[in-house]
């Protein structure tokens, strides 16, 4: 192999860990409020598609309706937070756990279901959810939404004037996101859900759990969207239920993670720096007006994707930096 | 392994009409009758894909019929699938590795159960290609790698041998019947006569779902029976 080169090996060896410091040290050294914004916004959608990955990428099973999920993390946070006064990082808590039930419940409903018929299930489960926040209005304010007041800078409460705590809790949020995908992608799971997206008959038949796994990777993946949900409340002080419970942001999601790379641990990452920055430019260019062609970019960009890197924009980038396994 | 007067019917096809039989440990049961016999039915029926109408299958006292395919799985009962079903983006290894996980969770020592069982079956030379690259003898090979590596006690083989030259059967031969030595129990489906007959210690042969001959395969060449099913009655073909 040509990478047994020793002076290119260790010099490869420390990317990871200069990346990493630029990325812990930009907020210290980069004084725009703006940049950091951009880069929150990064590391949120990177771990939202992280979390889908699970599920969608690794199982293979595709869901169109994970904003559902961002949904059930972000009511019972907001709510709790403006009616009780429990900060969000209490508040989360009932909304992962309500999470986790629903796709207990839903994974046992839904998963006898494949290709399409999934697909369209799971897009009916987040309209569900649309509709039913719509329709309880008088705790949830219905399409008016939840507003968090701002009462000056507050640990507890999460609340901060500047921008570095936010980014450093959602870089921590990612982290920890990465750091799950990480143990499943080693683990028997891993390559039990692999082998579920390659083909279910002859997983089954090879001693694999369908259901169980499928069930499992699902409620995984769930919690983990409630927990960036309960995010979301702290960060953006405002919920509705267009914003974290439509179809667009389930779209968003999934597009993170197929652009970036299905499968792979970092492909979320890559997906995110990619849509957000293209978020970013097209909103310059064609300002707030016509916020609509960003959606438009999207498609295209997925369409280039999939034509030209269908395991996504991660399978471009050098091998040693891809995380696809061996075998 | 037994099965106890079963029945399968598909729509108004009768599959399976009232079959029994019994495959001992430690012997090559093959199954053998024209196609539509309802051969793979058995093994559907067996792994839990397809419940039958009535009827029961046993396996170690236990019955199999409220069992889902991955739990008869950890029973010990694999299978191998007549239209090869590779995981095709996983490698050779890979595939087999999959089946090995199931005894235990460590990769290192699947790995190294998987490698061993890819030697057996000779598929060390594509070992690090992937599933979808392979030609369909090597397919065939590692249906049967993965099955192995899932460490059964009774083995389903169905038509493993299709395509193999003749020189490929004997060493497929020769493997099953080592295997077996070791203890696996095997009932094997084959259109192959040569290789059937040769390795079977015992014959089961069904046509139109049911059950007309068991014997040594001796016995099952000569048995009328079984030359109808094949060949036909005598006299009712003009010409």
């Amino acid at each position: 192999m040509a990478m047994n080169d020793p002076a290119h090996a260790s010099w490869k060896r420390y990317v990871p860990l200069i990346l990493a410091a630029i990325v812990i040290l930009v907020p210290l050294a980069v004084p725009s409020r703006y940049i950091l914004r951009t880069l929150v916004n990064i590391f949120f959608f990177a771990a939202l598609g992280c979390a889908w990955n699970i599920i969608g990428g690794y199982a293979g099973q595709l869901s169109l309706g994970h904003s559902a999920f961002v949904a059930m993390g972000a009511y019972p946070t907001a709510l709790l937070l403006l009616n009780l006064n429990i900060p969000p990082w209490i508040g989360f808590i009932p909304g992962v756990v309500l999470a986790l039930i629903a796709a207990y419940l839903l994974g046992h409903l839904v998963f006898g279901l494949r290709g399409p018929y999934l697909a369209l299930s799971t897009l009916a489960f987040a309209e569900i959810v649309h509709i039913l926040l719509l329709h309880f209005r008088d705790q949830t304010g219905g399409s008016l939404g939840v507003t968090i007041p701002f009462g000056g800078t507050s640990v507890w409460k999460l609340q901060f004037a500047s921008e570095q705590p936010y980014y450093y809790i959602c870089l921590g949020l990612l982290g920890f996101c990465l750091y799950v995908t990480h143990r499943i992608h080693n683990s028997r799971m891993g390559y039990y859900l692999q082998a579920i997206k390659e083909n279910q008959d002859a997983a089954e038949n090879l001693g694999i759990n369908l259901s169980g796994n499928k069930v499992k990777a699902l409620m995984i993946s769930a919690a983990l969207t409630a927990l960036m949900g309960g995010f979301y409340v702290a960060y953006f002080y405002y919920i509705d239920p267009d914003s974290v419970a439509g179809s667009d942001l389930s779209i968003k999601i999934l597009l993170v993670a197929i652009v970036g790379g299905v499968g792979t641990v970092w492909g979320p990452v890559v997906g995110a720096c990619i849509l957000v920055a293209l978020t970013e430019i097209s909103n310059y260019l064609f300002g707030s007006g016509r916020a609509g062609v960003s959606l438009v970019i999207y498609a295209i960009i997925l369409v280039i994707v999939v034509l030209f890197s269908p395991r996504g924009l991660i399978a471009l980038l050098p091998k040693g930096s891809r995380s696809y396994r061996s075998e | 392994m037994e099965l106890r007067k079963v029945t399968k019917v598909f729509g108004g096809l009768t599959a399976l009409d009232n079959v029994s039989f019994s495959v001992q440990e430690g012997e090559i049961l093959g199954l053998i009758g024209p196609n539509g016999a309802g051969k793979s039915t058995i093994v559907g029926l067996t792994m839990g894909a397809l419940k039958p109408n009535s009827g029961d299958i046993v396996f170690n006292g236990e019955t199999l019929l409220n069992l889902k395919p991955h739990q008869v799985v950890e029973r010990g009962i694999c299978r191998t699938f007549q239209v090869e079903k590779p995981l095709l983006n996983m490698t050779v290894t890979g595939n087999v590795l999959i089946g090995a996980l199931l005894r235990t969770p460590d990769r290192a020592e699947a790995l190294e159960q998987a490698k061993g069982i890819i030697e057996r079956v000779r598929l060390g030379h594509v070992a690090h290609v992937l599933a979808k690259n392979l030609t369909v003898q090597d397919r065939k090979r590692l249906e049967l790698a993965r099955s192995l590596a899932t460490c059964p006690t009774m083995l389903l083989l169905d038509e493993v041998m299709a395509g193999l030259t003749p020189l490929e059967i004997d060493q497929s031969l020769d493997l099953l019947r080592k295997l077996r030595d070791e203890g696996l129990t095997i009932l094997i489906i084959e259109h192959v006569m040569r290789a059937i007959m040769n390795i079977s210690d015992r014959i089961v042969v069904l046509d139109y779902g049911k059950r007309i001959a068991e014997g040594s395969p001796r016995d099952i060449v000569h048995d009328p029976a079984v030359v109808e099913a094949y060949l036909g009655r005598k006299g009712t073909r003009s010409g």
